[in-house]
């Protein structure tokens, strides 16, 4: 348990940065049908991090858990807002996906620091 | 629902997952092996390569828009300018055209006739500049009601038209209206607020000038059209003013586009030699 939680982050950390780094230097052409869902998808991408932040801290994290909520909630998202757009009403849902989004992510980050600083 | 939406942030599938383990008499935590920290990390480089590109996309997208107006810009400004050109090298063409014509005519007698006829044609389509004395009128809106009712003082395209054709009738050479010289097929028409001449657009106050005879002024404002115009004015504040001149000058109109063309019979000492 020890040696988990002292290798445990490092892993990811590295992964996340790999990521980034890989994103800015390859700068890869996203296809233009794409565009309007890569925001949303990384909010969603967003929510599942701070997730499994959370779940880390209450030790009851799961990688499997993490990975699977992570690839739903970014395939989700897009597709409410495809669904959206074919309907019409595109820019509501988006709307309505970030709101959604965003409170889970703010009450995920208020239990973060209840860990962190006690408070 | 709301109240489920603020309090269970959390994925419940943590909980769920944590909860089997519990009743298993497992640990709670999950183990950590290799094959799961790599697709953990896998998933982690995936977010963070989608947020990366998603930034420099948003980023490099606004420079993207402008420079993209701005060569459009460039482009509408360039293709002006070769239509400026173009339109100044019909001018010289036509100008030479011109002159090669003369200069071939007026070699001979039959040649000078038929000069002569086309200058008359020309001044009467109005292709050619004229300068001698007329008059100018001038209609101006009357200004728009304070309280939004319908401004009852606006110069319409009847009102221009029908001075220009009361000027015609007053025995008129040339009619202009703001600068634009009038042929026989020029159109005087309203386009919703607008007044087209020619399908180009005049606005107010509207300078109509005409050269012709000095009675014109008489004439135009014992005519119908101007009594109408003067009670207008009276009435709704139209500005009509008619101002004789000594001296006007009126630029060559551009002219009707040729549709129909008849072939020239051609002569010689008064016997015809065949076609052109």
């Amino acid at each position: 348990m020890v040696r988990g939680l002292r290798t445990g982050p490092l892993i990811p950390i590295l992964g996340l940065l790999v990521g980034i780094s890989a994103g800015i230097l390859l700068d890869p052409s996203v296809p233009t049908e794409l565009q309007p869902y890569l925001p949303i998808a990384v909010v969603a991408a967003l929510d599942a991090v701070f997730g499994g932040i959370r779940a880390r801290l209450d030790n009851i994290f799961d990688a499997k858990v993490f990975v699977v909520s992570f690839i739903s909630n970014v395939v989700i998202a897009a597709l409410i807002v495809f669904l959206g757009d074919q309907l019409g009403v595109g820019a509501q849902l988006s709307t309505a996906v970030i709101v959604v989004l965003g409170i889970r992510i703010f009450g995920n980050a208020a239990a973060i620091r209840r860990h962190v600083f006690r408070a | 629902m709301l109240r489920r939406l603020l309090d269970e942030t959390l994925d419940p599938g943590y909980e769920e997952v944590a909860a089997r383990r519990t009743a298993d008499g497992q640990e709670q935590s999950a183990p950590q092996n290799w094959t799961r920290r790599l697709v953990l990390a896998g998933s982690l480089l995936l977010i963070g390569a989608l947020s990366a590109v998603v930034i420099s996309q948003v980023r490099s997208s606004a420079p993207q828009r402008e420079e993209l107006r701005q060569a459009l810009i460039e482009d509408i400004a360039a293709q002006r300018a070769a239509g400026d050109l173009l339109a100044q090298r019909l001018v010289d063409v036509r100008d030479e055209a011109t002159q090669a014509r003369e200069q071939l005519l007026a070699a001979t007698t039959e040649g000078q006739d038929a000069l002569d006829e086309l200058d008359a044609a020309e001044n009467a389509a109005g292709l050619t500049p004229v300068r001698g004395p007329g008059l100018s009128v001038t209609l101006t809106d009357a200004p728009a009601p304070e309280d939004g009712r319908d401004n009852l003082g606006r110069v319409l395209d009847r009102d221009i038209q029908s001075v220009v054709n009361e000027l015609w009738a007053a025995g008129a050479e040339a009619v202009s209206v703001d600068g634009q010289r009038l042929g026989p097929t020029t159109s005087i028409r309203s386009a919703g607020q607008a007044i087209l001449v020619d399908f180009r657009p005049v606005t107010n106050p509207y300078l109509i000038e005409a050269i012709g005879p000095t009675g014109m002024f008489d004439q135009l404002l014992e005519s119908a059209a101007g009594r109408l115009l003067a009670s207008y004015a009276a009435a709704f504040g139209l500005g009509l003013d008619v101002v004789g001149s000594d001296q006007l000058d009126l630029l060559p109109g551009t002219g009707a586009a040729v549709t129909e063309a008849e072939p020239v019979e051609l002569r010689r000492n008064g016997a015809p030699v065949g076609t052109w």
